[in-house]
């Protein structure tokens, strides 16, 4: 069978399609998930219990932006559309919550704690980092010619 | 006999240059924001401490920052091309990356971004322009404040 250009140019378009499509909702998954990693770190920082195994434990602050009082982004959890918006902010809290919390991963009766009273947090947090790092809170959308369209349909709110 | 740099030799012999004098400028203004970086810090309940490494600071002894310049060509300048870069490679991979935006010619900081380096592309330049700017505009920041902010601590003395 003969391929005319005409066909392979709607199969193309339609698979630059999918693929921005992909993008999107990995950076929205991403976007999502930080938030919702974050605003964990903040409840499980305004856990008293928690908290007192810290004190015995010799830590003697605690980061400012993710302590309960300073909260302002219990809202985002769940909420995409607020939690693009504060990307900014999420993401540096990001690695507030994650320079504070990894150290203390490697105190047995801390991470034990964490086990018991926050399951899956642990790994919740890993698994977030992990992904970042691999992918970024953007992907596809800060290098080469694609990603950079893929950016502009992004920030616009156009769907492809 | 040792000159510790390059530069150095070449200043010791006289020699004047643009180029290495522009350096000299971006770099007095490192310094001079990671001096008030290390001097405010204790105001809001936090450390910092210099590190070996060019213009790098530890702060609370878990978060590494790192202060480079961004700058315009002079080209680019003579021109009003609004186009910026700044380079980010470093040995010692740093969590936060604090760009100080320095107009061509000044030795007075424009504005600050604070980004989060893990979230960066590869590579080790970016050049903020058009698109970019987009990106990066909600990182972007007048003063130094929501550094100290974010990384400000809370005395868990001071906690119920």
């Amino acid at each position: 069978m003969t391929c005319t250009r005409e066909e392979t140019r709607s199969e193309m378009r339609r698979r630059r399609a999918l693929a921005a499509n992909t993008a999107i909702r990995k950076t929205d998954t991403a976007c999502a998930r930080t938030a919702n990693t974050v605003n964990r770190a903040r409840i499980v920082l305004a856990d008293p219990a928690f908290t007192e195994i810290l004190r015995t434990q010799g830590v003697q602050a605690l980061p400012r932006p993710l302590t309960a009082n300073e909260n302002h982004a219990q809202t985002i959890d769940g909420n995409l559309a607020l939690a693009k918006e504060c990307l900014n902010e999420v993401s540096l809290e990001f690695v507030i919550a994650w320079t504070f919390f990894y150290p203390l991963f490697g105190n047995p009766v801390i991470a034990a704690h964490l086990n018991n009273a926050w399951p899956g947090f642990i790994p919740e947090l890993k698994d977030t980092f992990i992904e970042l790092v691999v992918e970024g809170p953007f992907p596809h959308a800060m290098s080469g010619h694609r990603g950079r369209r893929h950016a502009t349909r992004y920030h616009s709110g156009v769907r492809p | 006999m040792h000159f510790g740099k390059l530069r150095n030799a070449y200043r010791w012999i006289g020699f004047k240059s643009e180029v290495l004098g522009r350096r000299e400028s971006i770099m007095n203004v490192r310094k001079a924001v990671c001096q008030e970086i290390i001097e405010r810090m204790p105001q809001f309940g936090g450390t910092a401490k210099p590190l070996p490494e060019n213009c790098q600071l530890r702060i609370n002894d878990q978060l590494t920052v790192a202060v480079v310049g961004g700058r315009t060509s002079p080209a680019y300048a003579r021109h009003n091309h609004n186009q910026w870069r700044f380079g980010y490679r470093s040995h010692r991979k740093p969590d936060i990356l604090i760009v100080a935006r320095i107009d061509c010619g000044s030795t007075r900081v424009r504005d600050y971004f604070l980004l989060p380096f893990i979230f960066l592309p590869g590579g080790s330049w970016l050049t903020v322009s058009g698109i970019n700017y987009r990106r990066l505009d909600r990182f972007r920041m007048d003063s130094l404040a929501p550094l100290y902010d974010l990384c400000a601590r809370k005395s868990l003395q001071a906690m119920p």
